[in-house]
């Protein structure tokens, strides 16, 4: 307690230490006040695009009704009968991926991949990407969000207020007084864990409580959000121990860990990127452009050859059509699902392929705590590439079942009524637990721990070494 | 100088990371000019080869519009991986540009990607301020700058020279990379040129202000502190908090919203179209009546569009305005914006892409309606090759020297302002 009381006064005095206390309060704070206003700028469009799909299709609904009643002739593109128009353009629907659950501590890969898939009969190719107008520039450096703070900001401020610890005793004179005591380790500790527990814990509760006043019922996945980020600092804390018990000058020191934090920040990431994309390359999207595009072409040769080949396997489909334009709405509905399947196994080839590169990168993420970091946040806070790939695959089986239901609807040409079948897929939340992240946890405990034991070791011998000659 | 060992280190550390990032970044430009390449001819293949159709058809069957990359984005790949690199052009609607790379890489690798332009302005400046801010405190710290002043060497002289060594050195070091630079990205003078100046700047102001700081600093620790502070703010936290404000300042609206208000647009020239249409009707039949109405629906649906994009786009030019003004804020961010200029890798770069697109589209669109009204109800074999290929018209030299100038001047002013931080400081011993 004498030596807390101590480390304690020496702190109160140290204006530093209270600059970059408030700097970090201060970004955490921004990053809150940006996540708000994500996560509200997320609800709001997906509000307005629920609110627009039910006025629509009410609409419809009652204009079919009315067009029914009066016996009115189709329209060509417009008629809410036409189930081929419904199905395509007129009474689309979209699958919506509600915001991720502590979407105001992360961005992850949120603002690159599609949160919205319009489900329609022209079932569209590209949709994973998110086209929305942002400016590219935000993407190219960082959001500032929670993660950043915890993974690029709160490191470098460890490394800036423990780089020292010990040089600066030795570089003022009092270290051999300090190691002469029985108790110099437990002074260096002291300093170290007081000020890692007076930056993190607050800064975390402070990011964590924010995510809980968010979304309440996300609290066990925001105190697990806190615990990764909390682990994720022991690396640093016990580099920063054995780095400074190595006894070099102050400015040895900082070199040193700041090149440490560079290669893991920026430097390792950077080479990996570069060894992933050799070495488990994805299937271009272009070729998948063109997959599709020569099966649109061959379809334009063979539009007599497609229809009879739909007629062959369903020939209860074979009508005489009361629509103008019916054969029309049966090719473009099999222009559709044949470019579907034409690119089908490049997209699931991509999928697997991304799959690949994933589970490299998260092999190979071991190299860099920062890499580590941020995966497992990202995963905690379900922004991870992992979510929407599972929301891809279930927008997928949402359009397969969107197609059988307008299918029959389009073949047979009936006039379409019936607003209130029409499917509304819901998505359902992709599970997750911090047992998945176990491994890497453990690394990061187990590096830290690591590193502060040989941090230590070197000190208490030098501490008996000092002792042995006063003695 | 030459006695420091860490003079050796950051000659290796330097002579690696350019070179590996330099292929890293000539490896990307290849697979991606490879890859741009077979797809554009693929495209026209599959354009070329329809089955006999109506024009109109044709113009829903559409065509990809491909962006072939420049060899610059080797050097300064930029927000390029952000943006798609491909656009479907069709009648009636403006898509937007799809296919971009970083949806493909694991997240955290977004803060490095490794190429010359990123090593030059986020790397180096670390190592060369550091190893500015050392050069002068390890002077002081030593005790041998009291000895140098006491044998009449001016203490400004002396700092200045320190500094032009530096930099100087560090010119000399990074001239084999930026040699093979310039053979790579084409021996194009005037932007090379422009691209050296803006290297020197941004070296120059890491080494001036990493010995203005020295020079304020009580001790080696405290300035290598200080320097290692102010790089993280100007490289990191400015950009990312800068890109972050203007987003809030200037918010866009999404797309429902622009689609919400084309309809609404729409709604309000209905009256005046419908009236144009009946005109056409009374004075036209068949194919002809057909084609003239594609055409006119066309040019309403566009001009909507346009119209209803419009304050996106002037939200979007006032945060660029705003983000390009950053420069004048962080030297690593008008140093980064000059080589996203030069290297045609700007955001800028990737609208001047896609506005080309869409003027090919509606060119293209309108040439197969106005076929149609001269009664070409069907086109065959051959008459497809009437329609000329997409070819990508990189921004031209004037466009970009414009874009360039706002970072240029922002440099300019960061060099004066490092010279003045060096120049004010009291020469402490």
């Amino acid at each position: 307690v004498r030596t807390l009381r101590y480390e304690w006064k020496l702190l109160a005095r140290q204006g530093v230490f209270w600059t970059l206390l408030i700097l970090l309060w201060l970004c955490s704070c921004a990053a809150i006040w940006q996540g708000r206003l994500r996560v509200a700028q997320w609800e709001r469009r997906q509000q307005e695009l629920a609110v627009e799909e039910t006025s629509r299709l009410q609409k419809l609904a009652q204009e079919a009704e009315a067009l029914k009643a009066d016996g009115k002739e189709f329209q060509a593109l417009k008629d809410p009968r036409d189930p081929s128009e419904v199905g395509r353009r007129l009474g689309t629907k979209t699958l919506l991926l509600p915001s991720p659950p502590l979407f105001v501590l992360s961005v992850g890969v949120s603002d690159l991949w599609a949160n919205i898939r319009l489900l329609s009969t022209d079932r569209p190719l590209f949709a994973r990407e998110n086209s929305d107008l942002d400016e590219p520039e935000g993407r190219l450096h960082g959001p500032m969000d929670g993660t950043f703070v915890v993974i690029v900001l709160l490191p470098v401020v460890l490394i800036l207020l423990g780089y020292d610890y010990w040089s600066a005793e030795a570089e003022s004179g009092r270290l051999l007084l300090i190691l002469s005591s029985t108790s110099a380790a437990r002074i260096f500790m002291t300093r170290l864990l007081l000020r890692w527990f007076l930056l993190v814990l607050p800064m975390l509760s402070l990011l964590v409580g924010a995510a809980v006043l968010q979304e309440p019922q996300a609290l066990s996945r925001a105190l697990a959000w806190g615990v990764i980020a909390l682990v994720s600092t022991v690396p640093w804390l016990g580099l920063i121990v054995w780095v400074g018990s190595l006894g070099r000058s102050s400015s040895w020191n900082l070199l040193v860990l700041a090149g440490i934090w560079s290669l893991s920040l920026l430097v390792i990431p950077g080479f990996l990127q570069l060894f992933l994309s050799r070495i488990a390359p994805t299937p271009s999207m272009v070729e998948t452009v063109l997959a599709v595009r020569q099966e649109q072409q061959a379809l334009t040769w063979e539009k007599d050859d497609a229809l009879k080949e739909i007629y062959v396997d369903h020939p209860e489909m074979q009508t005489k059509s009361p629509l103008p334009r019916a054969e029309r709405s049966r090719l473009r509905f099999t222009a559709a699902e044949r470019a579907w399947h034409a690119a089908r196994p490049k997209l699931e080839e991509l999928e697997r392929a991304l799959l690949v590169r994933e589970s490299l990168a998260k092999r190979w993420s071991y190299l860099s705590p920062s890499l580590i970091g941020w995966e497992c946040l990202s995963h905690a806070a379900g922004v991870s590439r992992h979510r929407y790939i599972e929301f891809h695959s279930q927008a997928d089986q949402a359009l397969e079942q969107w197609n059988q239901f307008f299918r029959a609807r389009v073949f047979s040409a009936e006039p379409f009524h019936d607003y209130t079948a029409i499917p509304s897929p819901v998505w359902r939340e992709w599970d997750w637990r911090l047992g998945s992240l176990g491994k890497e946890l453990l690394f990061q405990i187990g590096l830290g721990g690591l590193l502060l034991l040989l941090g230590l070791r070197r000190i208490r011998k030098m501490e008996r070494g000092v002792q042995r000659v006063s003695l | 100088m030459k006695r420091d060992g860490r003079l050796a280190v950051l000659t290796i550390l330097l002579a690696v990371l350019s070179l590996v990032s330099l292929v890293a970044g000539f490896w990307r430009y290849k697979a991606l000019e490879a890859e741009m390449s077979r797809a554009q001819t693929a495209e026209r293949r599959v354009w070329t080869a329809q089955a006999p159709d109506n024009p109109h058809g044709a113009s829903h069957f559409g065509v990809w519009a491909f962006r072939l990359p420049s060899a610059w984005l080797a050097f300064e790949p930029g927000v390029s991986q952000f943006v798609g690199s491909g656009v479907f052009l069709e009648s009636h609607r403006e898509n937007p540009a799809l296919f971009s790379s970083a949806i493909d890489d694991p997240p955290p690798l977004r803060l490095s990607i490794l190429s010359p332009g990123w090593v030059l302005l986020t790397i180096v400046p670390l190592l060369v301020s550091l190893l500015a801010a050392h050069s002068w405190s390890s002077e002081k710290d030593s005790g041998r700058l009291r000895l140098l002043l006491s044998l009449g060497v001016s203490p400004r002289a002396l700092c200045l020279g320190k500094i032009f060594a530096l930099w100087g050195a560090c010119v000399v070091l990074l001239s084999p990379v930026l040699l093979v630079a310039y053979l790579i990205l084409g021996g194009e003078l005037i932007r090379f040129g422009a691209l050296m100046v803006g290297l020197l700047a941004s070296l120059g102001i890491a080494v001036l202000l990493g010995t203005g700081i020295s020079l304020r600093a009580k001790n080696g620790s405290q300035a290598a502190f200080r320097t290692f502070a102010l790089w993280l703010g100007f490289t990191f936290l400015l950009p990312s908090a800068l890109a972050e404000l203007t987003r809030v300042w200037y918010t866009s609206p999404n797309r429902s919203a622009i689609e919400q208000s084309r309809r609404d647009i729409l709604k309000e020239s209905e009256a005046a179209h419908k009236s144009h249409l009946d005109e056409l009707q009374k004075r036209y039949s068949g194919p002809a009546l057909d084609g003239r109405k594609f055409a006119a629906n066309e040019q309403r649906d566009t001009e909507v569009t346009r119209a209803a994009s419009r304050p996106t786009e002037r939200q979007i030019e006032l945060r660029r305005r705003a983000l390009d003004s950053g420069g004048f804020l962080s030297p690593y961010l008008a140093a980064r914006q000059l080589n996203m200029a030069l290297a045609q890798s700007s955001s800028q770069a990737q609208e001047h892409f896609v506005e080309q697109a869409q003027d090919f589209r509606y060119d293209f669109v309108q040439q197969l309606n106005e076929a149609l009204s001269s009664g070409e109800e069907e086109w065959k074999a051959g008459d497809w090759d009437r329609v000329r290929p997409f070819v990508f018209q990189p921004q031209p030299v004037e466009q970009i020297v414009r874009e360039a100038l706002t970072p240029l001047c922002a440099l300019g002013l960061w060099l004066l302002l490092g010279f003045w931080f060096v120049l004010s400081a009291r020469f402490k011993l």
